[in-house]
């Protein structure tokens, strides 16, 4: 299996950012159980505007209280604002998913994220909550800088799901 | 390179015989899969360089190439051989990929330009400067246009193969993604403004604008069934379009963040590639039942039309 040939034309381009989607996507995958029933969980973690009542990296957080496709919201963490869309929510499938409206690779370095959140009754008294993300480097560009680069979104993005879910256990066990 | 260039001296004329498998890139890896289209089992894998993304199948000729937008580079390979060619730079990065005219067109979201390369000897003939990050590239059956969508812009280039010119630029919805054709419509996946545009070919006209699931991300069309199907990224479902009423009949369940999207008309199979899940879900295409998921790995793409088809030209 070797190449026949190889050649390469150099050519001049100026690399610039584009918000675009040519970089390979991320993908985050995370769960935790949570000793409280469904119900409970769901009560705690359904409203949209909600989140800086269980997630430790979200100072405040504001919107219109709608929980509906369309809503926004805005979350303010240490390093700045940023603007969120919920884009379905189910309380009967105790479910909602979300997309980044405003990049702000300052705040936060990953771009373009979509983020589902799902409770599964694992029994009456145990619940198991389910965070999945799509979401790219910050930089999409060819030439990242470091702080914007794969590993750097990783991180970040990673270590915001799992405080988030640390965050909301122990806001329903205390 | 003198496989490409003995295939050029034969001529384009003989079209080749239709092509027995699809492909899936490895996306997070340096491959290209390569299925069999009569029994979806794996045939083996191509290595390629880093980060595949978009895919083209010639029509003419046995090739396929292959995007990196990352790398600024693309592949031709063989795809009755399942070899790799020739690696070629173009800079940039080079997304969508689409044989026309003898040439591979593709979609350059970072100079926003189309760039036309020469198969035969590598070379970048022609950069056309279309609209802002395009993305999606089709042909119309007889090769006479390219139509590229500029995800950042809301709109369509319409490009002619002859003169390289854009000949339109057309307005659609909000972050214009994927496109397929049929006879006599393109669909165009507006993937921000959860709709599907039906654009006419012959007056280069948006016809309608109608609602699809949240963030459309694949079209593909079924001639035979009158179908076209779009993939709905975050709600894990395909929207099924009746193209003769131009109304949805019915949704499809999926996997997880259902993307790339192809169907093989000769076989009657739908297939939808389960970003998220790394699995390939496989539809009768003329039930429209599942008959099987594939496990195809993580980090799978194949943006661009990755089961290959032909389509008569009809020159009236």
């Amino acid at each position: 299996m070797k190449l026949s040939t190889l050649f390469i034309i150099p050519f001049l381009v100026i690399s610039m950012a584009a918000n675009a989607h040519g970089p390979t996507p991320k993908k985050a995958d995370k769960s935790i159980i949570i000793n409280a029933s469904i119900n409970k969980v769901w009560a705690v973690i359904k409203n949209f505007d909600d989140i800086s009542n269980w997630h430790p990296d979200v100072i405040s957080s504001v919107g219109d209280g709608k929980n509906e496709s369309g809503s926004e919201r805005r979350i303010t963490m240490e390093s700045g604002v940023l603007e969120e869309g919920l884009d379905y929510f189910s309380d009967a499938d105790h479910e909602y998913n979300y997309r980044l409206k405003t990049e702000n690779t300052d705040v936060f370095p990953v771009s373009s994220y979509t983020t589902g959140i799902q409770l599964i009754a694992e029994d009456d008294n145990n619940t198991k909550v389910k965070w999945k993300s799509r979401y790219y480097r910050g930089d999409t560009g060819n030439t990242p800088p470091k702080r914007l680069n794969d590993e750097a979104a990783v991180k970040a993005m990673n270590s915001f799901i799992e405080n988030g879910l640390q965050g909301l256990k122990e806001t329903l066990e205390k | 390179m003198l496989l490409l260039t003995f295939a050029l001296l034969c001529g384009f004329s003989s079209i080749v015989a239709s092509n027995p498998y699809f492909y899936i890139n490895q996306q997070q890896g340096e491959s290209v899969s390569v299925f069999k289209r009569t029994d979806l089992t794996l045939k083996t894998t191509i290595p390629t360089l880093k980060g595949p993304a978009g895919i083209a199948i010639s029509s003419h000729n046995p090739w396929l190439a292959i995007t990196y937008p990352e790398l600024g580079m693309i592949s031709f390979i063989d795809n009755e051989k399942l070899i790799p060619l020739e690696h070629i730079s173009v800079g940039g990065s080079p997304f969508g990929a689409v044989f026309a005219s003898k040439l591979l067109f593709i979609s350059d979201w970072s100079s926003n330009t189309v760039k036309i390369i020469h198969p035969g000897t590598g070379r970048m003939i022609k950069k056309i400067t279309v609209g802002k990050s395009p993305a999606g590239i089709a042909t119309n059956a007889c090769e006479s246009q390219v139509w590229v969508l500029n995800r950042e812009d809301n709109s369509i280039s319409v490009l002619d193969t002859h003169y390289f010119k854009v000949i339109k630029s057309i307005a659609v919805g909000k972050a214009p993604f994927a496109l397929a054709m049929d006879d006599k419509f393109a669909y165009i996946a507006n993937s921000q403004g959860n709709t599907l545009s039906i654009v006419d070919l012959a007056d280069l006209t948006e016809i309608k604008r109608i609602s699809v699931g949240r963030m459309p991300y694949g079209v593909a069309v079924d001639r035979e069934h009158h179908k076209v199907y779009v993939s709905n990224q975050l709600e894990n479902t395909v929207s099924v379009l009746d193209s003769r009423t131009q109304k949805i009949i019915r949704t499809l369940k999926t996997g997880a963040y259902p993307e790339n999207i192809a169907v093989d008309e000769e076989n009657q199979h739908l297939f939808v590639l389960n970003w998220f899940d790394g699995s390939l879900s496989v539809f009768n295409s003329q039930t429209d039942k599942e008959i099987n998921r594939i496990n195809v790995g993580d980090g799978s793409r194949a943006f661009g039309q990755f089961a290959g088809k032909s389509i008569a030209c009809s020159t009236e």
